[in-house]
């Protein structure tokens, strides 16, 4: 048994890591209908620390380039945890998962990604094999 | 030893402040850091040099000092500047603000001290773990002194942690009370920058909520305060906002003093003991973008006051923003120093801010080094504004970063880009420097759109200044602020105006945007809210940089950009094929650290680290013409600011690095053994 363990970890390893390069946020990851409910879930419990458009006040901006830059890379889920365990600032971890989602697809919505036709999931697993990348990736037709 | 230690530390404190060269020529065996900015001047300056160019990117890590357990969760912005005395570093850290004691040279836990102060810590207008907290001794005693998020004043025993029962109520002074002024027990008043100590008096400032969207025009105002060290005994107030009959009391028009609010000291003061005189860097008053509520000049809002240090007692006052409208505020310490400007020696202090001046006025007098002009400035078009006709402009050291906004600031990497970014901005009012905000209409303007105002410049790191040299150095980034008035939600606020745009959308739910309804989601399909074009900012590079400026004349010895530029700008499909000269790292402002050889300082943000991980740079200058002499990579952003010391002939560097998914962490950092026994 210690012997398989090794090998099935670095299998499923393999796996979910080839999964977490297969989609961005350039994917159409949620649905125009979700970024709306974000938006109004931002208004109250973001708008206060991150101000209007997301474009920071006492708190950091959340979009832009200096949030692009330093979300580049990261899964939705590494930013859902964030945001689900620290915010609202002062009653964090208060939120269901679900509309963390919803947050996150309004402040997609904001970077100018584009929606799709699936809402973005709470589920850590789905998150987890979305990446944030800033840049719209090449499609290599010129 | 440790006598020794405070002993060493205090003559080479006095000399750094007085300018003279002559001891601090000595790298000192040992060297603490006692004092939030290094010492009361606020220089951020050390005459160690240990940790040099031939070292500095071999340094190694001594230890690390996670915050995580410090509250009921992970902070993700430790803002802490750490103290060293006599071998024990002094922090506060964790999302309580809780209070650690390490060794020094190990970085181990030797006491900690948390308060769970409930609700009232929890709805705090500050939270976290603050930028840091005071030292005190009397030879005899020493103590720690920090502000609670709730606004508690809680004094420690520095050797073991425990509450000093002498002070105030078991150790805490409850700062809402004894306050000159009503206050109610959930007031949101608060502070997170760190006490200062001179002559046994505790100078206490107030921070608020952010200022865009007030519930009122009436609000806590933000008196100053100095406490006996020994029992929390209030000795005195300095009221920012004058009461009838007091001096300043004029510049309130419609009795407006009675009702305004803020006007506090967020920010590090200053202290220069010998004169008796603290430095305060007075914020706003209530609403940071529309003052039709408190019409008239506001004094002592914006201004340096110079106040005594055991009576409170106003010495001199500079405004440096007339009724600001801007956000402007004064976000960092004045700092400290002797400078020789055509041959006269004078004791200057030197205030950087959100606008770019370096305002440099006699400390003792309050007159400007080189002179300060009033000239006329725009008039907006605010129903029931009320506004300045003039300004001050500083005529030395010139402006270190933008200011205002025309169409030659815009983005220019190719003629596509530039015609892009003039689109965008079509639709906002441009302006030079003290343009007001604009009430925000779908046919224009959606906002005023400016530089040197709100978050750009200079922030509460501050700068540094080196005493041996007469430079100062200071971080700035360049960017835009969007200052669009709009009326808050039915219900919301009894003032006409918030801050934001059309653009905000449909905000049903409370807060500032709303306009009446309408297509805004529509709408901001077309007009990008965060002004960025393709992802690119809107502005040209460089989009931080460090200035260093000679401050016996008031010219610049240099600026560089600063720090890497990022993956998605580098990268960018719209600049493929372009030759990038460094354009510096968007929104970098970090606090600077200087000593003997080098200036240091940390990115703020995430980005490409040589071995192509996540992380950020510690980097190193030469003081003298801004070329990177070495850098270090760091797991997470610097969101402190640097301190060093010498302990047992060993040279540290600490840092407090958060942020994104790296939570909060202090890292020392020293130059290899091998490298340090071949000095």
């Amino acid at each position: 048994m210690k012997t398989i363990f090794p090998v099935v970890s670095a299998l499923t390893l393999v796996a979910v890591t080839a999964a977490q390069g297969n989609r961005t946020v350039w994917d159409g990851v949620y649905t125009a209908d979700q970024a709306t409910r974000g938006e109004k879930l931002y208004a109250t419990h973001c708008t206060r620390c991150h101000g209007d458009n997301a474009l920071g006040s006492e708190g950091p901006a959340l979009t832009g380039p200096l949030f692009a830059a330093n979300w580049e890379g990261v899964t939705l889920n590494d930013l859902h945890d964030r945001i689900r365990q620290t915010m609202p600032a002062d009653n964090p971890s208060s939120l269901p998962r679900q509309e963390v989602s919803d947050i996150i697809a309004y402040l997609l919505r904001l970077g100018k990604m584009p929606a799709g036709t699936t809402e973005l999931a709470g589920d850590a697993g789905v998150l987890a094999q979305i990446k944030f990348v800033s840049n719209r990736p090449s499609t290599g037709t010129p | 030893m440790r006598r020794i230690g405070l002993v060493c530390a205090a003559a080479l404190l006095a000399l750094a402040v007085s300018g003279s060269s002559t001891l601090v020529a000595q790298t000192p065996a040992d060297w603490e850091w006692p004092t939030y900015g290094g010492n009361l001047a606020s220089q951020r300056y050390a005459p160690l040099d240990q940790i040099n160019r031939d070292n500095f990117a071999k340094l190694e890590v001594a230890w690390r000092f996670k915050t995580d357990a410090l509250g009921p969760r992970p902070e993700y912005n430790l803002q802490s500047t750490p103290l060293m005395v006599g071998g024990v570093l002094y922090s506060t850290g964790g999302t309580r603000r809780a209070v650690v004691a390490l060794d020094a040279a190990t970085g181990e836990l030797l006491w900690m001290h948390g308060l769970n102060e409930g609700e009232r810590g929890a709805k705090a207008p500050r939270l976290l773990s603050g930028r840091g907290l005071a030292y005190w001794s009397d030879g005899k005693e020493s103590r720690i002194i920090y502000v609670t998020p709730g606004y508690q004043m809680v004094a420690l025993n520095a050797k073991t942690g425990e509450r000093v029962a002498g002070f105030g109520r078991n150790g805490i002074v409850d700062l809402k009370q004894d306050f000159d002024q009503a206050v109610a027990p959930d007031a949101p008043v608060g502070l997170h920058a760190a006490p200062v100590i001179a002559r046994n008096v505790v100078i206490i400032g107030a921070a608020f909520e952010t200022g865009a969207n007030p519930r009122s025009k009436s609000n806590v105002k933000g008196y100053i305060r100095g406490f006996d060290v020994r029992t929390g005994r209030r000795i005195w107030t300095f009221r920012t906002i004058p009461r009838q009959g007091e001096f300043g009391y004029d510049t309130w028009q419609n009795e407006s003093a009675s009702y305004t609010g803020n006007t506090g000291v967020w920010a590090q003061m200053s202290i220069d003991e010998e004169l008796g005189l603290a430095y305060l860097p007075v914020e706003l008053p209530t609403h940071d973008y529309y003052g039709g509520d408190r019409p008239g000049h506001n004094l002592y809002s914006e201004s340096v006051v110079a106040v005594e240090l055991q009576t409170g007692k106003r010495r001199w006052h500079y405004q440096l923003v007339h009724h600001g409208l801007w956000d402007m505020d004064i976000p960092c310490a004045p700092i400290l120093m002797d400078i020789t400007v055509n041959g006269k020696p004078i004791k200057a202090v030197a205030q950087a801010t959100k606008q770019a001046f370096l305002y440099v006025l006699n400390r003792e007098t309050g007159e400007p080094v080189w002179p300060i002009e009033e000239r006329p400035v725009p008039k907006g078009d605010t129903p029931g504004e009320w506004y300045s006709p003039t300004q001050p402009f500083p005529t030395r050291p010139a402006a270190y970063d933008g200011q205002g906004l025309t169409i030659d600031d815009l983005i220019d990497f190719t003629p596509a880009l530039r015609a892009e970014a003039i689109k965008i901005v079509q639709p906002y009012r441009l302006g030079p420097m003290f343009t007001p905000p604009a009430v925000s209409r779908r046919e224009g303007p959606i906002a005023t759109l400016t530089m040197g105002a709100q978050a750009a410049a200079t922030n509460w790191p501050g700068a540094s200044y080196d005493p041996e040299t007469h430079t100062f150095y200071v971080m700035s980034q360049t960017s835009v602020a969007t200052l669009g008035l709009v009326a808050p939600a039915p219900g919301v606020s009894d003032m006409p105006y918030h801050q934001g745009t059309v653009l905000s959308g449909a905000r049903t739910s409370g807060g500032s945007g709303a306009d009446g309804g309408g297509p805004a989601v529509a709408m901001a399909d077309v007009l990008s809210a965060n002004l960025s074009v393709q992802g690119l900012p809107l502005i040209k590079p460089p989009y931080s940089r460090i200035t260093a400026i000679n401050m016996d004349t008031g010219d610049f010895r240099w600026q560089v950009p600063f720090g890497a530029t990022p993956d998605n700008i580098r990268n960018h499909p719209a600049l493929k094929g372009l030759t990038l000269p460094p354009l510096g790292r968007p929104g970098n402002n970090n606090g600077t650290l200087v000593t003997r050889s080098l200036l240091i300082a940390g990115e703020k943000n995430f980005g490409p680290t040589p071995s192509g991980q996540r992380g950020a740079m510690l980097r190193a200058f030469d003081k003298m013409t801004g070329a990177e002499v070495g850098a270090v990579s760091m797991p997470a952003p610097q969101t402190g600011s640097p301190m060093t010391y010498m302990l047992n002939g060993r040279q540290y560097l600490v840092v407090a690095i958060s942020g994104g998914t790296y939570s909060g962490e202090l890292v020392a950092f020293v130059a290899p053994r091998a490298a340090t026994q071949t000095r």
